[in-house]
């Protein structure tokens, strides 16, 4: 649905995005992952139009220019910094952005009223928005960008500084999307948020792309193995040869096969209180590709 | 169109909520048109009271009271009787234009009411030099007391008597070897007279007495009235000056009203910027063409709304009056869409809402200050008229002035209104093309 080839954003010397390269498929839940200055943000506003690439090109459906009044009318945003008119209701803020996709009439008040139903705030909708708590604004902000039932969802960083209630409902509605068959460009730098909702995952730090995949491939690419960890109750026999590097009580393997590694300690007589399997995460895998954590 | 409405309907909408806008757009002209209306007219039109003077009743007698009584007759007085030396405080202050001193003797008969030359005066006026004007006023308002004065004199039977019987005694020591003048004949008839006025004074009953020697319809049968009778004329109404001071005031006031406009939506593009709002339309179907023309016409009907307004409290409350409907709907469609072009031109003044409205209000302080938002073009020295010709405040204000009272045919008012359009027209053109740069650079 959306490709993007070598796209190159520059703000005089400095290199935003640099020869980014992705396409986003239809129905897909796209994740765009990298620290704060990734180049997230800036990768996202080229996808709507707002920068103009200083190099490389974003098109939709292969061919169609995101500036395009026909492209816009298919895509909503929710963008990072809320959007909102504060003195309006919600109600209002939502039937405004409706207006500004040209719905009228029957279908305006048909679609402000499921968008309102959508991220839960019918109850509030008479309420102006300065009212509301930082999780109520995010959903309004969410439902002002999907009132015209676009196609194409952007979400850019939905859920900053929102409490864990809205947060849950905000993943319910954006999986949700998914189920309604959206295509949804989703930017953070939670990487439990893209584990849990994103098909595939494009990884990104300092304006370039450090890979692209789903997340089992990602963390099989760069996560390295899992570990078996075991407490013991008793220090090991006199001369026995352990798997893996014991420190205290606790001894830690890294494996490839979880089940057969715990089957073998089981074999060495090993007195274990408590075991546990260690996966790795896109955190690993970051931290891998980078040297450092994604939130540093 | 239809999203173009929806944002003037949305950014009127915002305005409704805001209360402080609300109040510069919509209150804030309405009182400035108001207080300059009542003040330019006099106060509202009532007195601005008496003049004042201080009483000083030296001689305690029954004529100085009644002197003093006649003067409180006078509303164009204020009297207020005090001891000598706060009386003389009370001109030094400034807080009475003159104390009159009543000296011993006034009430001795006729002669102490007029002073003669040489003699010791019984009555003093104690003033302020610097107050002459006032000082003429008060000196005839004097004069007309004492002959009010007098004529209670003459009213008073007994007193009359004495007076006439004072005279018969004083003809009886006549000398006619020393006098000179008087023949004994002459001294006889003037005995006559007397005794007949004497007879006068003790027979005449008291309705022809309460209308005194010189009565008749000198008015509410006092004997002498020397004020002059005051008729009213009707002014004849002069096409070159405004029927009422609210004419010019509020012409003024609704200068201010496209200021507040002006400035309240100038700030509203930046708002849109910094609240993040404008991101999300841009990111719309909308062209930014669009999201200026929104703003431009919700400024556009809050000047047509606040004009409206302050025409017809001004009609209902003031008696402003209209020389031409027409005219006036041209005037403030033309001066809207000229402050409509100002509008856009000064958001693009800045990049942040503080940034915007300070500039803003420096500018557009200057249109009104030439304009005639500040001090009415009537009143204007002809060198600032000739300057305020610069101010689009000017014409705006001119343009109304010539639909409210200004005698001025369509050919007179047509350089206005073209003007006005002029204004709008560049200022639309160079704002949308200075927020199409500074977006394109963003």
């Amino acid at each position: 649905m959306i490709n993007v080839n070598e796209l190159r954003i520059q703000y005089g010397e400095f290199t935003a995005v640099d020869g980014v390269t992705f396409e986003v498929r239809r129905n897909e839940c796209f994740g765009l992952l990298g620290p704060n200055g990734a180049g997230k943000t800036t990768t996202f506003s080229a996808l709507v139009g707002l920068l103009h690439p200083t190099g490389g090109a974003v098109l939709l459906d292969g061919a169609h220019d995101p500036r395009e009044a026909a492209v816009r009318r298919r895509v909503g945003i929710a963008p990072q910094a809320l959007a909102l008119y504060d003195e309006l209701t919600a109600h209002e803020n939502i039937e405004f952005f409706g207006r500004m996709y040209g719905l009228r009439g029957g279908e305006l008040r048909e679609r402000v009223r499921a968008s309102l139903e959508f991220v839960g705030l019918q109850d509030r909708a008479g309420s102006p928005a300065k009212t509301y708590s930082g999780g109520m604004m995010r959903r309004l902000n969410l439902a002002c960008g999907i009132v015209h039932d676009p196609e194409l969802v952007l979400l850019d960083e939905p859920t900053v500084g929102v409490d864990p209630q809205s947060r849950n409902q905000i993943f319910a509605n954006i999986e949700e999307l998914k189920r309604r068959g959206k295509t949804i460009v989703y930017t953070t730098h939670y990487m439990e948020e893209v584990e849990r909702l994103c098909d595939r995952v494009l990884i990104m730090d300092r304006g370039r792309v450090l890979d692209l995949g789903t997340v089992p491939a990602l963390i099989a690419r760069h996560g390295g193995g899992s570990a078996v960890t075991a407490e013991l109750a008793a220090p090991p026999p006199q001369g026995a040869e352990l798997p893996g590097v014991l420190s205290g009580d606790t001894l830690r393997v890294p494996t490839n096969d979880a089940l057969a590694t715990i089957r073998d300690l089981d074999t060495r007589g090993l007195k274990i209180r408590r075991l546990s399997v260690e996966q790795p995460s896109l955190e690993d895998v970051f931290l891998n590709l980078t040297g450092r954590s994604l939130r540093d | 169109m239809y999203e173009i409405s929806a944002i003037a309907l949305k950014d009127l909408r915002l305005l409704l909520r805001d209360k402080g806008g609300l109040f510069w757009v919509v209150g804030w002209p309405f009182i400035n048109a108001i207080i300059f209306g009542f003040l330019f007219s006099g106060g509202g039109g009532g007195s601005l009271g008496g003049l004042s003077l201080a009483v000083v009743d030296n001689d305690r007698s029954a004529l100085s009271a009644a002197y003093v009584a006649e003067l409180r007759k006078n509303d164009a007085l204020t009297v207020e009787e005090l001891p000598l030396e706060a009386a003389r405080n009370k001109v030094r202050k400034g807080q009475a234009v003159a104390a009159l001193s009543i000296n011993d003797g006034f009430g001795d008969g006729f002669g102490g009411l007029f002073a003669d030359a040489g003699s010791t005066p019984t009555l003093q006026l104690l003033v302020d030099p610097s107050r002459t004007a006032e000082q003429g006023f008060l000196q005839g308002m004097l004069i007309q007391a004492q002959f009010g004065a007098l004529s209670t004199r003459f009213q008073d039977r007994t007193f009359m008597r004495g007076q006439v019987a004072e005279g018969l005694a004083a003809l009886d020591d006549y000398d006619p070897a020393t006098a000179g003048a008087f023949t004994p004949e002459q001294r006889d008839l003037v005995k006559g007279m007397l005794r007949s006025a004497d007879d006068f004074f003790a027979n005449a009953d008291d309705e022809v007495l309460s209308g005194g020697p010189f009565g008749g319809d000198s008015g509410g049968g006092a004997g002498f009235d020397l004020a002059i009778p005051v008729v009213g004329i009707e002014r004849e109404a002069n096409p070159n000056n405004p029927p009422t001071a609210f004419s010019i005031t509020f012409p003024s006031g609704m200068l201010w009203g496209l200021l507040a406009c002006c400035a309240t939506f100038a700030v509203s593009i930046v708002q849109e910027r910094e609240r993040g709002t404008l991101r999300r339309l841009r990111i719309s179907p909308v062209t930014p063409r669009d999201i200026l023309l929104g703003k431009g016409l919700a400024c556009f009907v809050a000047c047509l709304f606040v004009l409206a307004m302050l025409l017809v409290a001004g009609a209902l409350f003031f008696g402003l009056t209209v020389r031409s409907l027409p005219f006036f709907a041209m005037s403030a469609v033309s001066a809207a869409f000229a402050f409509v072009g100002i509008m856009m031109l000064l958001s693009t003044m800045g990049r942040t809402e503080r940034a915007v409205g300070g500039s803003a209000w420096a500018v557009l302080l200057v249109v009104a200050l030439l304009g005639g938002g500040m001090v009415p073009l009537l009143f204007m020295p002809e060198f600032m008229r000739s300057l305020s010709k610069l101010s689009p405040g000017r014409w705006a204000v001119y343009a109304f002035e010539g639909a409210i009272w200004r005698p001025l045919p369509a050919a007179e008012m047509l350089p206005a209104w073209l003007v006005l359009v002029g204004v709008g027209a560049v200022g639309c053109a160079l704002g949308a093309w200075l927020l199409r740069r500074s977006e394109a650079a963003d």
